[in-house]
């Protein structure tokens, strides 16, 4: 539906001319008008234009509700603002050092000129679920799109809903500093036919109800194993290994293993060990989790109910347990 | 990591510097452990107590326990000490004080998941997190002891950020000693939020100042 409606209007205005386009435009927009009304006007009961409209007003009050769950779920604040330079909330520029480069994540506020403002529904469920952006140029992988494409279109919306609320900022983007070839945005199509597996994410009918939320929290909006599996040279997820940690991962430092596995993994931590992490980030040593995992605490897992934290520690314990892998992460 | 240093660091830390304003506020001067205790006793010397007088003790010794700490950070965060003759020994005393915190902190993990732990543990365990966070700016962390030096994880970034530093270790002795005064009164419900606000505390200067690891 949403991807129709986007591709119909520019098609008007490219194959007819100004006169022509205006006319049909007009005998378009009166028809559909009529056609609304009286596709939506109930048979029997017509409810007056106050209590319809109420009603439209609690639904996106709700879904914008909705939404700021979401946007902590998914963990967009932390990159998409510059926090330790006092960059505006959502405005982007915050540096991402990778073995690729350097990339700054975008202003994804509501300004129609540096924001995304101007975007429409479908391309912001394009720019998640495939990558691209709303100019129809690619995106880079440093986004996890690879994750978000696992979200579903209600969820995608109710996102937007709330990012569409937010200070607009009028703050251009800050190109990234990538090395070569990385940085070549033409090469990202062949990149996501070797890597992205578009989603949505499928319920799995043989796991139960809390799994499968898990599942949806940690793989799609989490996006745990952009950080805790193992890339290869090109960046792409080594999907065999997904969740067993990452050497590379953390800026260099590794990211730890999140399988059941007893002596690399999270074998012998318990539900309530894995609770309170996710809480407060305590670990059973008495250590508290520094560096990217107090952001994640923070801005994210904190931020959840205690249901989709228990769903959360229920899919990770039924992971195959697998070792952390030994192999040399890539420079 | 420092395991096998932690008796002798601990002991012989307790006699150097600062022990100012912890025994002001205990109206004690005995060693470590003894210390720690004393630190529980106004309200525990008066059981039968309403409770409205022990709140209202409560919030007089929180407020004097804050401005001690507001007097220690505003008076320590000047300027880093110098350092000394053996900086890894420094970071290896350092370390060891570092474990007898989390050690500390194991006890609140317990109490938080309901395994086992006290109010009383958790109020000596507040004690001894409020006596290391004091010495974290006035002598843990000397000049030329960063990442490089013996086992060090703290980014240089700490002592150019000095100021910054000391916020976040004033921080953690005033939610610490907010701890103590509510394991104080015994109210096993109440421990939940200052708890939280210690462990907070911690991972605020972690983010910020340890090197991360794995």
């Amino acid at each position: 539906m949403m991807p129709a409606s986007h591709d119909q209007s520019p098609s008007l205005a490219v194959n007819g001319g100004p006169g022509r386009a205006g006319a049909f435009g007009r005998w378009l927009g009166m028809a559909s008008l009529l056609a609304g009304l009286v596709l939506t006007v109930p048979p029997v009961t017509v409810p007056a234009p106050a209590m319809a409209a109420a009603s439209r007003v609690s639904s996106q009050v709700e879904r914008v509700a909705r939404g700021q769950y979401l946007f902590d779920a998914a963990g967009c604040f932390g990159c998409h603002t510059d926090e330790v330079h006092g960059g505006q909330r959502l405005a982007g520029g915050r540096a991402l050092d990778t073995p690729f480069g350097t990339f700054y994540p975008p202003n994804i506020t509501p300004d129609p000129i540096y924001g995304i403002g101007n975007w429409s529904n479908a391309a912001f469920i394009r720019a998640l679920r495939h990558g691209v952006r709303a100019d129809g140029s690619s995106l880079f992988p440093a986004f996890p799109y690879t994750s978000y494409t696992l979200m579903d279109d209600g969820d995608i919306l109710d996102l937007k809903a709330y990012l569409m609320t937010q200070k607009p900022v009028a703050q251009p983007n800050r190109p990234h500093e990538l090395k070569d070839p990385f940085g070549w945005r033409v090469l990202m199509p062949a990149w996501n036919l070797m890597y992205l597996e578009v989603g949505p994410l499928d319920t799995n009918p043989h796991q139960s109800a809390q799994w499968n939320r898990g599942q949806y929290l940690v793989r799609a909006l989490g996006h745990c194993g952009e950080c805790h599996t193992r890339r290869d040279w090109a960046g792409g997820l080594d999907q065999r290994q997904m969740l067993a940690g990452n050497p590379g991962g953390n800026g260099g430092a590794g990211a730890p293993n999140l399988t059941p596995e007893v002596e690399t993994g999270l074998g012998k931590w318990s539900e309530a060990d894995l609770l309170l992490l996710l809480e407060i980030g305590l670990k059973p040593d008495g250590d508290v989790v520094g560096g990217s995992m107090a952001e994640v605490v923070r801005n994210t897992t904190s931020m959840l109910t205690l249901a989709d934290r228990k769903a959360m520690v229920a899919y990770l314990r039924s992971l195959p347990p697998m070792v952390f892998p030994h192999v040399e992460p890539h420079r | 990591m420092a395991e096998a240093g932690r008796g002798g660091a601990g002991a012989s830390s307790e006699g150097r510097l600062h022990q100012g304003p912890e025994n002001h506020k205990s109206g004690s001067a005995g060693s470590g452990g003894g210390r720690e205790g004393m630190g529980l006793m106004p309200a525990s010397r008066c059981p039968f107590r309403r409770l409205r007088a022990a709140r209202s003790a409560l919030a007089l010794r929180a407020l004097v326990s804050f401005g001690l700490v507001l007097m220690l950070a505003v008076g320590l965060c000047s300027e880093p000490v110098a350092a000394g003759d053996d900086p890894i020994q420094a970071v290896a005393d350092r370390q060891a004080e570092m474990d007898r915190m989390a050690k500390a902190m194991q006890v609140i993990g317990r109490f938080l998941k309901n395994e086992g732990a006290t109010v009383a543990e958790v109020g000596v365990s507040a004690g001894t997190i409020r006596a290391v966070a004091v010495r974290l700016v006035s002598d843990l962390f000397p000049e030329g002891t960063e990442i490089g030096v013996g086992g060090s994880a703290a980014r240089p970034e700490l002592w150019r950020q000095w100021d910054v530093f000391g916020q976040y270790a004033a921080n953690l002795s005033a939610t610490a000693g907010r701890l103590a005064a509510v394991a104080a009164t015994g109210d096993a419900g109440a421990m939940r939020a200052p708890m939280i606000a210690v462990v907070r505390a911690c991972g605020a200067c972690h983010e910020l100042f340890r090197q991360k690891k794995p």
